[in-house]
């Protein structure tokens, strides 16, 4: 099996657990969002993706392990052109998890005057 | 005086003035020195026009000079660079680019390669400001600037080398 069949398996799943609820998604800049989570071995691990250009589809994903300083996957979608349709919905979902998140927050507050 | 005499008097006088010697010498005078003043300017206009191009050919050459010293820092991007310092980045190159570039903007011969140089100016700005720094944001992600930036710096100095090869085909056309 070829690398990037493994990574299109987990990129499936994220965009699943993204979908869900699961990975809550925080917005470091308007393109790029990341997740900090601490490990099964207690390391910590920032995933994220950030869309470089939308005329081009481009985005680039990574996953740091913290705790020690390196990066553990970098995908590039100008490289790994297979990859970058789903690493758009991988960002389009993340993005709208925040947004959603975001518009929650705001409907609790217009709830609050209300009361 | 008589009659003869007379008559030969008033022949004379009836002479058309185009049949008198002096008449040609004089207009022949005439039409060389009209000559020679036209030449005269003639020169004086194509010596005006020489160093019209020399002057410009000049002007062209330090452009390009530039031009390549805006190419070789696009070139030299930093991959740890931050926002503040690729905005203030940015600012610079997009300043100089435009005032090295605008005296052109018009002319046909490069009018569409500097249009498309401040196309990827203004994408390069847009670029930068989807990964400003939300206020209170922590930066987690490393790369962030530089990934955005990267590629429109790549196109800019792409173009920039194409406009430099036009000016160069000039200077060496007049050479």
């Amino acid at each position: 099996m070829r690398i990037s069949e493994e990574y299109r398996k987990v990129i499936a799943q994220l965009i699943e657990a993204s979908g869900s609820g699961a990975i809550k998604w925080t917005k470091q800049n308007p393109t790029t969002i990341y997740q900090e989570t601490r490990t099964a071995s207690g390391a910590t691990a920032i995933m994220s993706i950030q869309q470089v250009r939308r005329d081009r589809g481009h985005y680039v994903f990574t996953v740091k392990n913290a705790s020690k300083g390196e990066v553990v996957v970098s995908i590039d979608s100008m490289r790994e052109r297979e990859l970058a349709p789903m690493l758009d919905e991988l960002y389009q979902i993340a993005n709208y998890s925040i947004e959603k998140r975001s518009l929650d927050f705001l409907d609790d507050i217009i709830r609050g005057f209300k009361k | 005086m008589d009659e003869d005499n007379i008559i030969k008097e008033i022949q004379a006088l009836a002479t058309p003035f185009w049949e008198e010697v002096d008449f040609w010498i004089f207009l022949v005078l005439a039409i060389v020195s009209l000559a020679a003043s036209i030449k005269a300017f003639l020169e004086a206009r194509a010596a005006k026009e020489a160093a019209k191009e020399a002057g410009t050919t000049v002007k062209i050459q330090t452009i390009t000079i530039e031009l390549n010293e805006i190419i070789l820092k696009l070139d030299k991007l930093d991959i740890d660079i931050e926002f503040s310092f690729a905005r203030d980045y940015l600012n610079e190159i997009n300043r100089r680019v435009r005032r090295l570039t605008s005296p052109f903007a018009e002319d046909d011969e490069y009018k569409s390669k500097i249009e498309t140089i401040y196309t990827s100016l203004t994408d390069c700005k847009s670029s930068l400001d989807s990964v400003r720094p939300i206020e209170n944001g922590e930066e987690v992600v490393d790369n962030a600037v530089y990934h955005a930036v990267e590629s429109h710096f790549a196109d800019l100095s792409g173009e920039l080398a194409e406009l430099m090869g036009l000016f160069e085909k000039r200077t060496i056309q007049k050479d």
